[in-house]
């Protein structure tokens, strides 16, 4: 799979937190030549599933796979008297990213239109600020938005409640690595996409649902509702995590160069044995990560739908989280394709018998 | 609508203790409902069926807990120590005039704090007039709960203040809309739901039963028209507002616009309203089982979670108004 | 089983499997296998029907893990670096003896394996300064020594992931009271076990759960499964009341009787039950308290978040110390919640008043 114009492509789609609208719609028609049926559900989970090539005696196994489509973003929150807009966040947005950030307002002041007007978050200039303000950092709330027209203008063109959407256009780097905005979660999804392509040549037993789910920046709210709909006997889910950069803490990341694994209380530990060898049986490295609590993905909502679902926990090192920076490597993007898919291939009946010895 | 809010504000709520809201919501609705329960968090459940079988399912929340404190020990000396049920203010408790459920007044104060110490809920306690512990427990139990006494009165020409404004107003909108609302192809399931105030436990189990389409609250938003108080960009007087996201829930776009437009159609002013904190019973109903589409009507309301809540009378009525548009008009 | 063998059972929050097998065997011995069942969680569920259909589903938990730590690193000088599993206040930590790794027993041609003993040192007074004495140690500067030679040694004795648990061996205590690690919470799995025994009114589920420690994840998964129309949480809980504490911070007292709760940061009793329990204790002469506080969360919350509503109570043995590696309980309040949920089990006419009346009103 071509990860490079994949994640150029995705980058570009609109898709804050619950408001999923265009990224579902493009990430459906991606799925829909691999899979038997894709569908789009009431809060723009897509889920496309891909059923069992070969079946095993006992009821076939529901794999979810899942990883997150929606962005971080801001919102209209006020129209300031001289047309300056004020911003809320949808997800949680570093305001130090923002000043002199171009972004995108999605307009809605004309019924049946989306105008996609150009602005760029403004502040006090330096020279106007003494020593003491300048070794501060901006708060969002005292930062703005301007559009560069008068507010007559803005208000016939803006509501509040509009969305407004980071630049961050995916580049490649050296060594195959690549940095953009939304590679959370957007990278883990071209991996479920990488999956599906690779299970095309692959038998496997179990029915995999891929998840593109909605509202994780927010709490996860989708893959709430997408592990509820499915019913899975299992889960796989895909996020990203912090890879080291020269502030980074002891024991706070992993490496860059490949996946990392979960440990702890939130992910299945026989589970997490099948697919540690698994790696070591393919070649595969792959790292570890603790995680003695919530794991902040949707892992921790999914283990819980239902009667609990077991779930392993697959993370993306990236650098510069939350940026519209985000930096990966897409050799990790594909071991990681490659180490799911063979997990898949390998999965057979009676996987769930040792679960709790 | 001033005599049914003023009738509802006044009844005794506090989350987990709502069943004298729920018997006198019962007897507004009397004969305008299909059915009513009760569930075991002690939400009340009305349903009132479409006259389309193929209509939608639309669960309406508004809630009847209001906000309240709870006996958690007693003093030697006969004074009560209390915790929160639900988010109260502490700056705005100070020597208040509460009431208990059954009917025992108190002042609620706040001791001397030391230098430098920001004074919490164990610095408070509760005169009620008694002597020593044992004529304290002969008045009170563990247990009990009070909540900010009532007082409800008129503020200018469209104004109301109480206590309980939250969420007493909404559940009085959603009384007018279920008695004005005549035949409609849509089933309406009019939940005054329990708990909400402590983290919308009601709304959870009564969507999980009701299995609706879609889910709306109805709630107070704050507001950004006073000194210093900017965000939300909602007004009191400027009509309801359609919430387009708060901490809990994002409303669902297609939702949100439909709710606008029905403002538009039934000719009332609307506002839009973005809220950086907070949640409503539409967190709740997003929640359950495998989701659904949410949004919240809100009502702008000054000085939330104080015992002087003040809202709009014009806003309430453009709420129904909407509301009603909202649910005749929905295919 | 008794209480002493469970206390000194290791079970941290994901990884209770010496706790499961225990309790799993011991329900299948008295109900017999097709009674009992381990669901996706790793929850150990049994069933007794009832005699009267009219009485509702009753379900009672009790949660198997314990708070403990997770290796997650050695350093170059074999020190193993943790983390916590639960709350602990690291303040406790200092200068604890605890268990690398669980006891597994002989199985299919494996070897018996033993849990390692492990210190989890300080700096030395003599060596402190007067600012480091001020200094509380994160847990990320405590370290397990279990005397191994360098990074290798300790890595491959305990690779990441390994569970740590207190040692602390369970003994009798003053006046009537028990000294132990994981009080909270053998206890209530200690009672459950021993209500597997009564006969009951209604239908009842006896749930040993998972991860309580780390969010009432097994709690969670079990309600659904069950949908019961009770619950009734059997928990240790923090009594505040040594050191001369006043008495409406105490909370509850160590000998007070089983406390009852009111509300907590996740539940609220159901007025009607929480009454009927209190009235039960009253006539049966069974020790009670009421717990002064509305603080602290356990599966009584989640429970009854359930599907459409679950009406629950929660029912605490007082333990000093609780999530330490030693905490201290009164026998006397052990038997008391024991006997109070016994009771209401078998009160059909209590019972059939709190069903739900679902319909109208």
């Amino acid at each position: 799979m071509d990860f490079l114009s994949y994640l150029q492509e995705a980058g570009a789609k609109r898709g804050p937190s619950g408001h999923e609208d265009e990224i579902s719609a493009w990430l459906a028609e991606r799925f829909r030549p691999l899979c038997d049926q894709v569908d789009i559900d009431p809060m723009f989970n897509v889920i496309a599933v891909k059923k069992a090539t070969k079946t095993g005696k006992k009821p076939v196994p529901r794999v979810l796979l899942c990883a997150h489509q929606d962005e971080i973003a801001l919102m209209v929150s006020d129209i300031l008297p001289d047309g300056t807009l004020r911003m809320g966040q949808v997800g949680g947005v570093d305001p130090r990213i923002l000043p002199a950030s171009t972004v995108t307002v999605h307009g809605t002041g004309k019924p049946g239109e989306m105008n996609k007007l150009t602005g760029i978050i403004g502040a006090m200039p330096p020279h106007l600020l003494d020593e003491a303000e300048r070794k501060q950092n901006y708060k969002r709330e005292d930062l703005f938005v301007d559009l560069g027209l008068p507010v007559e203008k803005v208000r016939s063109l803006v509501n509040i409640g509009d969305l407004i959407t980071l630049h961050g256009e995916a580049v490649e780097l050296l060594n195959r690595r690549a940095a953009g905005k939304t590679m959370d979660d957007r990278a883990c999804v071209g991996i479920l996409l990488d999956i599906a392509e690779r299970m095309q040549g692959m038998a496997h037993e179990a029915d995999l649902y891929f998840a593109c789910t909605s509202q994780e920046e927010v709490g996860s709210r989708g893959a709430r509702a997408a592990a509820y709909t499915v019913d899975p006997h299992m889960a796989v889910v895909l996020d990203v995590s912090h890879a080291p950069i020269p502030q980074s803490k002891p024991d706070s990341t992993i490496p860059l160069d490949a996946p990392a694994a979960s440990y702890g209380p939130f992910v299945q530990h026989r589970l997490l044995d099948r697919l540690k060898a698994t790696a070591a049986r393919h070649g595969v490295k792959l790292n570890t990560e603790h995680a003695e609590g919530a794991t902040h993905t949707d892992a921790d909502n999914v283990q819980i739908a239902r009667e609990g679902v077991p779930c392993v926990l697959l993370s993306l090192p990236l650098k510069y989280m939350h940026t519209t920076v985000e930096l990966l490597d897409m050799n990790a993007m594909a071991e990681c394709g490659r180490l799911i898919a063979h997990f898949l291939a390998e999965l057979t009946q009676g996987w769930e018998d040792e679960l709790w010895n | 609508m001033f005599d049914l809010i003023k009738e509802l504000v006044n009844v005794y709520g506090p989350s987990g203790h709502e069943s004298a809201v729920a018997d006198k919501v019962e007897e507004l609705l009397s004969g305008k409902v299909d059915s009513f329960r009760t569930d075991a968090l002690g939400n009340l459940i009305c349903e009132k069926k479409g006259t389309n079988p193929k209509g939608k399912r639309v669960m309406l929340s508004a809630h009847m807990d209001h906000i309240g404190f709870v006996v958690v020990a007693v003093e030697k000396e006969g004074f009560l120590r209390v915790m929160p049920v639900g988010g109260i203010n502490l700056a705005v408790s100070k020597t208040r005039h509460i009431t208990f459920g059954n009917g025992i007044q108190g002042v609620l104060v706040q001791q001397p704090v030391r230098e430098g110490e920001n004074p919490v809920m164990k610095h408070m306690f509760v005169d009620i007039g008694a002597q020593d512990e044992a004529e304290a427990l002969s008045m009170v139990s563990l247990g009990d709960t009070a909540v900010y006494s009532n007082d409800c009165f008129r503020l200018g020409k469209h104004r109301v203040a109480a206590p309980a404004m939250d969420d007493r107003v909404a559940c009085a909108l959603l009384v007018a809309v279920i008695q004005e609302l005549g035949e409609c192809e849509n089933t309406v399931i009019a939940v005054f739901s329990a708990q909400e105030e402590i983290g919308c436990r009601g709304a959870k189990t009564a969507a999980f039963s009701t299995e609706p389409d879609m889910g709306i609250a109805l709630d107070v938003t704050s507001h950004g028209d006073t000194p210093e108080n900017k965000l939300p960009a909602v007004k009191l007087g400027e009509g309801a507002a359609v919430k387009i996201m708060d901490q809990g829930s994002i409303s669902h776009p297609g939702l949100v616009k439909a709710l606008l437009a029905a403002g538009q159609r039934a000719g009332v002013k609307t506002q839009r309203e973005v809220l950086p904190f907070g949640g409503t019973d539409a967190m709740a109903m997003q929640q359950t089982k495998g989701g659904m589409p949410v949004g919240t009507v809100s009502i702008p309301c000054r000085y939330v979670h104080s015992a002087c809540e003040v809202i709009d009378l014009r806003d309430v009525e453009g709420a129904k108004a909407l509301v009603l548009e909202y649910l005749r008009s929905l295919v | 089983m008794e209480l002493k063998t469970l206390c000194e059972l290791k079970g941290i929050s994901g990884r209770e499997e010496p706790v499961r097998r225990a309790v799993y065997a011991a329900c299948a011995e008295k109900l017999g296998k097709d009674s009992v069942s381990i669901d996706k969680m790793g929850n150990v569920i049994a069933t007794k029907p009832g005699r009267d259909p009219s009485c509702p589903h009753v379900m009672l938990s009790a949660h198997m893990d314990e708070v403990g730590l997770m290796v997650i690193s050695a350093t170059e000088e074999g020190l193993l670096k943790v983390r916590s599993i639960g709350g602990i206040d690291p303040r406790v930590l200092v200068s604890k003896r605890v268990r690398v790794g669980y006891d597994e027993p002989v199985c299919q041609g494996k070897p018996d394996k033993k849990s390692i003993p492990g210190v989890i040192g300080a700096m030395a007074i003599h060596q402190q300064s007067p600012e480091d004495r001020k200094n509380v140690l994160p847990i990320e500067q405590l370290y397990v020594d279990i005397g191994a030679k360098d990074q290798a040694e300790a890595s491959a004795l305990a690779p990441a992931g390994t569970p740590v648990t207190f040692d602390t061996p369970y003994r009798d205590f003053g006046e009537g009271l028990a000294l132990s690690k994981a009080l909270d919470d053998r206890v209530g799995v200690y009672n459950l076990l021993r209500l597997l025994d009564g006969d009951f009114a209604g239908k009842t589920s006896f749930v040993f759960t998972c991860q309580e420690e780390v969010g009432c994840r097994g709690a969670i998964g079990a309600a659904f499964r069950l949908m019961p129309d009770i619950g009734i949480a059997l928990e240790g809980t923090t009594a505040n009341d040594a050191g001369d504490i006043q008495t409406t911070q105490q909370i509850c007292r160590v000998g007070g009787g089983v406390a009852v709760s009111f509300m907590d940061n996740a539940s609220l009793a159901q007025p009607e039950l929480f009454r009927g329990m209190l009235a039960l204790a009253q006539e049966k002469g069974i020790s009670h308290q009421v717990k002064m506080s509305v603080s602290g969360g356990n599966e009584g919350g989640f429970i009854q978040r359930t599907g459409s509503g679950v009406k629950t109570c929660v029912l605490s043995v007082p333990c000093r110390y609780i999530h330490s590696p030693a905490s201290v309980c009164a026998l006397g309040d052990v038997q008391a919640q024991y006997l109070l949920a016994k009771a209401f089990l078998e009160d059909a006419r209590l019972l059939s008043q709190l069903a739900n009346k679902e319909g109208q009103r």
